[in-house]
């Protein structure tokens, strides 16, 4: 009986390696960008769900417009010294940032609405990540537009290095503040966050005065360059945790 | 294609649920057992809102963590305590829900105006929510769980609030639906899910007591259930003899329905076990009975 051999001709190299590469596409999800993954969740979600709660952030707007305004030209103007506007700036810079992150945070964590938007797609955290990411920008606005203020009022402030100040103490912040939210996930741990900030501040400008005003006044501003960019990158990569973050660990 | 495996959960000393093993394919689960068995814990597992401290739960063969939002995306969920934002009307909330399911305005308009129609909320539609009662919130509940047309959907309690009318609606609804997803609804309502459940699931002692269909799990009583009359003076020996199922008065003595797993008295009729005796019974409270 004669068998019907059946010839299978070998693929050359690069027949194989196409293939290979169109399995591996059709099979391997592709992990989307930071980037990517925020602006698809901006079209699929849209700014006006995205942020809902814009009334309160605007009521905190002013409130953080008032509180900054009272700090820097209310209180005896150009009687401050250099050192303490510079640490005011400093200690200030997260204040929009905060109270926007701090409203939100609580307001999604203690709603009765957690559990149904934990379900969904985009869930809390999320949401949270990017209106976070949102309030930086504003906050950096914000800050830079006080600044510009400042300098015409004080003139031994350089605006340079106050803006460098301000922002690096703006990410500074929010990589603790992330920390805080993400280690114990609940508002004392926020709280916390808050209180170790301004009391450090305020600790160090008294216990140490020489070391706080060269750290604020004389430091290199490439210094801060460098603090800033390591905050910043810090910064986002906590963001991108967030985004990938469930309460799995068990969180509420 | 749900396949929970030897999952258990514990809250620092106390176990809720220990080594429970569960699969679930197309169909209706009714997840039965009395509140504070740990139903809403392995419910809570299933959303991905808490984590097991042991085991895992696989979507065809995927970790349902590790999915992340691919498993959200197929999930439709309805907690025990839905909440709301009370300024919103339901087609403004349902909006805001569908935005977070990824869900776009124009399909979501559509989509919500059929759910609407299907929970009877259709003339509801732009009324502000913090004027409902508690059955038209959870029909609004039961509608946002349903809006991205959801291939699992798990619902916790769903039928708290509804008058006997919306429950019969809702086991209708839910017919319909599981004849092409896969639905798991916990309550400690038999009447909930006994006639339309492919299969009960009952949770016992934080472990898995049964997962069967109602007529096997009802098998297990076969022959042990009973009807009698007495006197009503014999009414309290009754109770510490026998797990007690129904009691009601009839013409000056008590009709009672009960449990006895030894010789049958010649005055006691024998029935065909319901799936509530089952619950009574398996959940009974210590009474020193002898069966």
């Amino acid at each position: 009986m004669n068998k019907e051999k059946f010839q299978i001709p070998m693929p050359d190299e690069r027949t194989i390696q196409t293939q290979i590469e169109q399995i591996v596409a059709a099979g391997v999800t592709q992990k989307e960008s930071f980037i990517a993954y925020l602006t698809s969740m901006v079209r699929q979600i849209g700014f006006r769900h995205l942020f809902a709660d814009r009334l309160g952030l605007v009521y905190i707007f002013l409130i953080a417009l008032i509180v900054n305004s009272f700090m820097f030209f209310l209180a005896e103007p150009k009687k401050l010294a250099i050192q303490d506007l510079y640490g005011l700036i400093f200690l200030l810079s997260p204040l929009l940032f905060l109270m926007f992150s701090l409203f939100t945070y609580v307001h999604k964590m203690n709603n009765e609405t957690l559990e149904v938007e934990m379900s969904c797609k985009y869930n809390v955290y999320q949401i949270i990540a990017f209106k976070m990411l949102a309030f930086s920008a504003v906050s950096i606005v914000a800050n830079t537009i006080s600044i510009a203020f400042l300098v015409t009022v004080y003139d031994d402030i350089h605006f340079l290095r106050a803006f460098m100040i301000s922002i690096t103490g703006l990410f500074v912040f929010s990589i603790l503040f992330l920390y805080g939210m993400m280690k114990r996930r609940s508002t004392i741990a926020v709280a916390t966050v808050v209180i170790i900030w301004t009391g450090g501040n305020v600790f160090f400008r008294f216990m140490n005065d020489a070391l706080y005003t060269n750290l604020l006044v004389t430091m290199p501003l490439f210094v801060y360059g460098v603090v800033f960019i390591g905050s910043l990158y810090c910064y986002v990569r906590y963001l991108k945790r967030l985004i990938r973050f469930t309460q799995m660990k068990g969180a509420f | 294609m749900i396949l929970v495996k030897d999952i258990s959960k514990q809250y620092g000393d106390f176990t809720a649920l220990e080594n429970i093993n569960l699969e679930f394919t197309n169909g209706l689960y009714g997840l039965l057992a009395p509140n504070g068995a740990g139903k809403t814990t392995l419910i809570k597992m299933l959303a991905t809102l808490i984590a097991p401290s042991k085991g895992e739960i696989l979507y065809n063969g995927k970790n349902i963590v590790a999915m992340d939002e691919d498993y959200r995306s197929l999930l439709g969920y309805l907690p025990q305590q839905f909440g709301f934002y009370k300024n919103y009307t339901p087609k403004q909330y349902l909006l805001y829900l569908a935005a977070l399911k990824g869900i776009g305005k124009k399909e979501a308009l559509d989509k919500i105006d059929d759910l609407l129609e299907k929970v009877a909320l259709r003339e509801v539609t732009n009324k502000k929510m913090k004027k409902f009662s508690g059955g038209m919130i959870q029909r609004v509940g039961i509608a946002q769980s349903l809006l991205n047309d959801p291939k699992i959907l798990i619902l916790d309690e769903p039928t708290a609030g509804l008058d006997p009318k919306e429950r019969a609606r809702f086991r209708h609804l839910l017919t319909e639906l599981a004849r092409e997803r896969l639905v798991i609804v916990s309550t400690h309502i038999v009447s909930d899910v006994e006639t339309i459940a492919n299969e009960i699931i009952m949770i016992k002692n934080r472990q898995l007591l049964y997962k069967d269909s109602v007529e096997r799990i009802c098998a297990t009583l076969d022959g042990h259930v009973y009807e009698t009359t007495i006197p009503y003076e014999q009414l309290e020996t009754y109770r510490r003899q026998f797990v007690l199922l129904s009691e009601k008065q009839e013409r000056g003595s008590m009709v009672i329905r009960f449990i006895h797993k030894g010789e049958a008295e010649a005055n006691w009729l024998p029935l065909a076990p319901q799936l509530e005796d089952v619950f009574l019974y398996e959940y009974r409270d210590d009474i020193g009975e002898e069966v």
